[in-house]
């Protein structure tokens, strides 16, 4: 048994994929609509752009090469709720193709290709004779995702979605609005001819079609009959499948380039796109990197995903003793973590004294503070800056500071912190103290004069 | 002729010559700068846009098309919505759903097509600017036949925003009118980037720096079977040229010839597509059996309502892009149009122009037209085509008249976005050219 899957995903965008109108819960039918989504004549798409930025993740999560360049065609059907009778996607060079996914980490489901459409309307009975079409779904961006038919059983089917959705919600942000904005065909056959049953919602609702599929092509097939290439459709109410064409009858879309939209060079935009871990990945991983049964790190990373990513946090880390993660999970707060730094000495606050370079100790700094050294204050020259005789300052290595910054200033031999002021030609160094002189070197004098780095900092014993 | 006496005039001209399909009943200019029309594929506000088409008839949109509405903005008033063939498929204004143009210089003739009516409303009214569209040649053939000037800008230079689509990867936006001045003037106005229009964003400023021509290629292939009349005008065109001290050169550029079977696989595939969306809902006419299912509704509605033209075109474009035949017919076409703008570069390179009569004949009379076959009626367009197709500005100006006293047109065809070369050649030959306008009458 073959089963392979064509799976439409609506993207969460604020505005439709070709106008800018909403894409959000509308008031009543057919009032989030405008020319372009009625397809009145005169008007013409625009794209927004963040449905390729979507596509591109998607196509990354599935492994797909993206394609260097893309863009979109016309595919031409009649149907109510089609507004142009044409529907805008993709046929040659889509955003993605030649993927692999993973189910549970083992099992390849090789991925064809994904691209990005236009959603149609909706078409709604009423009574026996009549129906109405809604157009607020009208142009809402999709990406359809076609599998090879490397799925072995309905209930893989239904696993494999899952997993999927599950994977698409958290690399794209889809709000968890159930499991029905989830539009799928299945192509399954049992003997030689595949079967399509078309636009089924739901997980629960595939393996129930595709199941149903199983024992009708089982039960032709044991009593001697030939399976028809067809099209069928899934009654949700009674459980069965119902044909819709035969093969003969296959539609011809007539596929041109969109003419009204250019071509797209995306392989800037892919690279720079980059996605976080899947949910899949991370059970993998987890199960991996710590020897937890994949079970149960998948229950953990199925429970919420911030918490699983609590598993990559050392006790270090969690207690402050250790800088943060690359990924600080939502809603954590740890500790603020501190880091080592040299402390190299004493410098004057006051008047400059002799530079002694030697390591005597390491100290820990709070990691929000960026520094490289410190060194141990001597004097009182920079009180008005809070700094005082015996603090020590942090300092970030850096050759110049700018003006009126406080810096490490190397003079000659000598070290002294002090605020520093360029004056065209000349460099002043101003004590934060009245009772001490100010610095001012000019012309040859300014050879002598080396900034060591800028004060970033201090700590201060409590009196 | 005030703007005032040309509205107060409107009806009873309108009647004679029926330049409109839709027409203020203004008799006020108000405040307006200029009295302009434009071509019924053009979408507006206040007047019923049906593009030729008795399948429109009752769509007033909810929009006015970039460039009628930077008419606006510049002071301009539309005055009317000029006939023309169904969705521009024609040559004639024939394949209209309306009334059918007729010809100011001898009414028993056609306007051209498919911007005829823009062309009648150009030659009949003092000042008057009007806007029409070209697909394959629809601004320079009836701008031929009418003796007025026409210009098609390079494709992209003028948002086609509101424009009902034709063959939307040919369709371009330009200017008629008896003053040469003018196409630089409102060229000016619709010109320029609009973000409703991606196909507009990609375009270099418009120059207008006067820049003259000074050599104009002649392809051997334009100059083939042409009417004596046509043949002399151009030849006596051609030595005026020359007094003016431009170069002519005769060329061979062999892939004109293809350029027409190309634009009519490419013309009418994008178009079947467009024509798509006609099915009597959401607007035009409606009147269809509601009992019926959607499929036979959908074929009911444009059965009846759709002109012979536009259901040869649907058939062929439609065939032209279906499995099976699309690389032997659309994709075929695509590389042909590259090979066209690569025989124009080629000859652009060391010419400012290529230049050629506009159409092969003067206006041919109704009853002839009646009896042509649609595929001579295809044919009529070879000259124009080309440069349609390779999406290069393209201008035709009056340059004699038959001895049928019906005027005769030549078109240069620039590289593109190189506008600035045509209209100062236009405003040059303005100088030279004695122009005869018909006589008008209500």
């Amino acid at each position: 048994m073959k089963i392979g899957l064509e799976i439409h995903v609506q993207l969460p965008t604020k505005s439709k994929m070709f106008c800018s109108c909403p894409t959000t819960e509308a008031p009543g039918p057919n009032t989030h609509v405008c020319p372009t989504c009625l397809g009145m004549p005169g008007s013409r798409p625009v794209l927004n752009r963040k449905v390729l930025e979507y596509g591109i993740m998607l196509a990354k999560l599935l492994g797909c090469r993206v394609n260097d360049v893309t863009w979109f065609s016309r595919k031409t059907y009649f149907y109510p709720d089609m507004s142009k009778s044409v529907q805008i996607t993709q046929y040659d060079n889509p955003i993605g193709e030649g993927g692999v996914y993973y189910l549970n980490g083992k099992k390849p489901i090789r991925i064809t290709r994904i691209h990005v459409e236009e959603d149609p309307g909706k078409t709604k009975r009423v009574g026996d004779l009549s129906s109405l079409v809604d157009y607020n779904r009208s142009g809402i961006p999709l990406a359809e995702i076609v599998t090879e038919p490397d799925i072995s059983t309905p209930a893989e089917a239904r696993e494999f979605l899952g997993q999927l959705i599950q994977d698409i919600r958290c690399v794209i942000d889809i709000p968890g609005d159930g499991e029905r904005s989830i539009r799928c065909d299945c192509n399954i056959s049992v003997g030689k001819e595949r079967v399509e049953v078309k636009n089924v919602t739901g997980l629960k609702n595939v393996e129930r079609a595709l199941t149903f599929e199983v024992v009708r092509q089982t039960k032709i097939l044991k009593a001697g009959g030939k399976i028809d290439r067809e099209t069928r459709r899934f009654d949700e109410e009674r459980g069965v499948t119902i044909s819709v064409r035969k093969k003969e009858f296959e539609a011809d879309y007539g596929y041109i380039d969109e003419p009204d939209l250019g071509v797209y060079h995306i392989r800037e935009m892919a690279e720079s796109i980059k996605i976080r871990e899947s949910p899949q990945k991370m059970t993998v991983r987890l199960s991996q990197q710590y020897g937890i049964d994949q079970k149960m790190a998948k229950q953990l990373v199925n429970t919420s995903v911030t918490l699983a990513e609590l598993f990559d946090c050392s006790p270090e880390y969690l207690l402050g003793w250790q800088s943060a993660p690359s990924a600080l999970p939502a809603g954590c707060m740890p500790l603020p973590g501190t880091y080592p730094i040299p402390l190299l000495g004493t410098i004057a606050c006051g008047e400059p004294i002799l530079a002694q370079e030697n390591i005597e100790d390491q100290i820990p700094v709070p990691e929000f503070i960026h520094a490289d050294f410190a060194l141990r204050c001597k004097g009182d020259s920079m009180i008005g800056a809070r700094i005082r005789d015996g603090d020590v300052v942090y300092i970030r290595s850096q050759p110049d500071v700018e003006d009126g910054e406080i810096a490490a200033v190397l003079i000659g031999e000598e070290a002294t912190l002090k605020r520093v002021y360029k004056i065209p030609g000349r460099l002043q160094l101003r004590p934060e103290n009245p009772s001490y002189p100010v610095f001012e070197y000019a012309g040859s004098e300014l050879d002598e004069i080396r900034i060591l780095g800028k004060a970033v900092g201090f700590s201060s014993t409590v009196l | 002729m005030s703007m005032k006496s040309t509205l107060e005039t409107l009806e009873s001209v309108n009647s004679k010559y029926g330049m409109f399909h839709a027409k203020t009943s203004d008799t006020d200019p108000g405040d307006a700068k200029f009295l302009f029309s434009a071509k019924d594929n053009l979408t507006s506000k206040d007047m019923e846009t049906c593009a030729g088409s008795r399948i429109l008839e009752g769509y007033f949109p909810a929009f006015d098309a970039t460039a009628i509405a930077r008419m606006r903005e510049a002071g301009g008033k539309l005055i009317g919505k000029t006939n023309m063939d169904e969705f521009g498929f024609g040559t004639f204004s024939t394949n209209s759903g309306f009334e059918i143009p007729r010809n100011p210089y001898d009414l028993e003739r056609a306007c051209g097509g498919s911007s005829g009516g823009s062309a009648c409303a150009a030659a009949v009214f003092e000042d008057h600017v009007s806007l029409g569209v070209s697909t394959g040649g629809s601004i320079c053939c009836p701008a031929s036949f009418c003796g007025v000037y026409g210009i098609a800008p390079t494709y992209g230079r003028v948002s086609r925003y509101g424009l009902i689509d034709y063959g939307n990867s040919l369709d371009k936006i330009g200017v008629l009118s008896t003053k040469a001045g003018d196409l630089r003037k409102y060229i000016n106005v619709i010109a320029g980037r609009d973000e409703r229009d991606p196909t507009s964003c990609v375009q270099p400023e418009l120059r207008n720096e006067g820049r003259k021509m000074r050599s104009v290629a002649v392809p051997k292939e334009g100059v083939e079977g042409l009417s004596k009349d046509v043949e002399a005008a151009f030849n006596s065109a051609l030595d005026e040229l020359r007094r003016m001290g431009i170069d002519v050169e005769m060329v061979d550029m062999p892939s004109l010839k293809y350029a027409m079977p190309a634009y009519y696989v490419l013309a009418t595939s994008e178009a079947s597509t467009n024509l798509a969306r006609y099915v009597g809902m959401r607007y035009g006419r409606q009147d269809g059996d509601y009992t019926q299912k959607f499929d036979e509704f959908f074929s009911g509605v444009r059965s009846r309502y759709f002109g012979d033209e536009a259901k040869r075109r649907i058939l062929l474009g439609t065939f032209t892009r279906m499995a099976g035949y699309s690389d032997r017919y659309y994709s075929k076409a695509r590389e042909i149009r590259q090979v066209v703008i690569q025989d124009y570069k080629g000859v652009l390179k060391d010419h400012d122009a290529v230049l050629a009569p506009t159409m092969p004949f003067t206006a041919p009379r109704f009853d002839d037209i009646s009896k042509m076959s649609a595929l001579d009626n295809y044919k009529a367009d070879y000259l124009t085509v080309p440069a349609n197709i390779a999406g290069t500005p393209h201008m035709s100006v009056p340059c004699g008249y038959g001895s049928d006293g019906m005027p005769i047109g030549m078109q240069f065809v620039a590289d593109h976005w190189d506008e600035d070369v045509l209209f100062t050649m236009a405003e040059d030959w303005e100088k030279e050219f004695d122009m005869k306008k018909p006589e008008v009458g209500a």
